[in-house]
This record gives structure tokens, sequence and C-alpha cells, in this order.
């Protein structure tokens, strides 16, 4: 087993480690922590699959952003009136038909499929921050620019939903 | 290969230091120092408490400007490539990103007070 690999191993097996801990947690801030560390984790293994960019948004659009949204999200609301909820059986029936569909697929295509994996063979450049740029800003112009749209909706719904007055 | 080097040993620093400072560091634990730190005031509320929704806002917008500017990183690397194209880019990117800065502002969003 090269260096790599065990590098590959050691984050796969940590972030896996990270999301049951984030699951099992009782206490929801601890989840919050646990899952930082998930996150960062899992930044660890994009940065080693090459993909550099999606490494570095990782951390700081989900590790630095996101989870002040939950952290927020969590003080927003009385814990206590949550731990009493039960769980709606609707809910659970549709996590567990994604939870199955996800897993199904990454389970064919490991064991079916493997060289859909590798991404050298289907012309897909490294995910260096510079390749990323180049991509955006030569095939992708319109997309690029519909993200600023898409931005722009997000912020006004983000104002709309929080002030009393409209 | 030199960046696995790097990660092992800043990783193996790091632990031993941590463990160095475990066992030579003294330990004098008193009740004030188990306290959870808040900014060297007494603490408010012994909980986490219900929160102003201000907050939230802040943190929204902060998301969303942090999304806009991650942007920014693979624009600024190819940018000594396609100059004229970049910049007319970037700059239909930021137009349409200041509307929502400009309505953000007129609907006070930056202000604390209501």
């Amino acid at each position: 087993m090269s260096l790599y690999s065990g590098f590959i191993y050691f984050f796969g097996i940590l972030s896996i480690f990270l999301g049951i801990m984030v699951i099992t947690r009782k206490n929801a801030i601890h989840s919050a922590v646990y899952l930082i560390f998930c996150i960062l984790s899992i930044a660890g293994l994009f940065f080693l699959l090459q993909a550099e960019f999606i490494a570095g948004i990782q951390i700081i659009v989900y590790a630095g952003g996101i989870m002040v949204i939950y952290v927020f999200t969590i003080l927003l609301i009385k814990l206590e009136v949550v731990k009493g909820l039960k769980r709606r059986w609707e809910i659970k029936l549709i996590t567990a038909i994604v939870f199955s569909a996800l897993s199904g697929e990454i389970l064919y295509l490991l064991l079916r499929k493997r060289e859909a994996l590798l991404p050298e063979e289907y012309g897909i450049a490294k995910g260096t921050v510079q390749a990323v740029g180049s991509y955006l800003l030569r095939d992708y112009l319109i997309p690029f620019e519909v993200v600023s749209l898409l931005l722009l909706v997000a912020m006004i719904g983000a104002i709309m939903l929080s002030r009393k007055k409209v | 290969m030199e960046l696995f080097l790097l990660f092992i040993i800043v990783g193996l620093l790091t632990l031993g230091m941590l463990f160095i400072g475990a066992i030579l560091g003294p330990k004098k634990i008193s009740k004030v120092k188990l306290e959870p730190f808040e900014c060297g005031s007494p603490l408010l509320q012994k909980e986490i408490g219900p929160f102003s929704i201000k907050y939230y806002m802040v943190a929204l917008l902060f998301l969303i400007f942090d999304i806009e500017v991650a942007f920014l990183f693979p624009w600024a690397l190819v940018f000594k490539r396609i100059k004229l194209t970049a910049f007319i880019v970037i700059l239909a990117y930021f137009l349409v990103l200041i509307v929502g800065f400009i309505y953000a502002w007129k609907k006070g969003a930056f202000e604390w007070e209501e």
C-alpha cells in the first residue's frame, strides 16, 4: 500500500467515523462540531483526488460558511421543543429510499463499472483552480453568469425571509 | 511526495507538541478556568438559548458573499491569459451582484436596529 492510498484510506475512514459521530450525538452543537471535521476530512479526500478547487471551496464555503448557518439554525430553534418530537414515518421512508438509491449507485459503480470512476479516461482535466478557471471562462461562460443570478436570488430570498416588514 | 512528507511532519510536530505540553505543563484547574470563555465578560446565560434572527441574516449574507468571492479565485488565475473577455465577464458578474448588494442595503439588511 503506497503512501498515497494510505492517505486516501485515512481520510475516508476518518470521514465515515466523523459522519457516524455526527448522526449519533445527542447534543446538536456537538454534531455540528463533528460535521466541521467531517467536511474538512472530505476536503482532504478532494485534495488527494487532485480536485484542488473543490477542496478549497469545501473548506471556505462549507466549513466556513454553511457551518455558520447550521450553528445559527441550532441556536435559533428551542432544542427542548425538538427533543420531544417524534420523527414522522414519511421522512423515514424518504430517507431510506434516498440512502438505498445512493449507496446502490455507489456499490454498482464499484462492483460493475469501475472504469467510470477514473476521470482521466473521460477527458476531464485535473481540478486545479487554474483548470476550473479556464473552463469557466472559456466553455461555461453563460453558466458562470447564471451563478451570479442565482446568488442574487438567494440574497433577495434571505432578506425577504428574515425581515418582518418587507 | 513532498506534500505527503509535509503532512506527516506537520502532523507529527503537532501531536508531539500537544503531547509534550500535556506531560510537562502544570495542571492547576480552578472553577474560573473551566468556565466557558465569553470575551472576558461574565456569562450572560447558562445554556444555548434562542437567538435574534438578525444574526441569521448576517450569516446568510456572509455566505452569499463568500461564494461570490470564491468564484474570483479561478477567474484571477486565468485573467492574464484572457484579458478583455475575463474583464467583461467579471464585470457582468459583479453588476448583477451589486444589484443585490444595493437591494440589501436599501432594505436595511446591514443595519442592526429595526
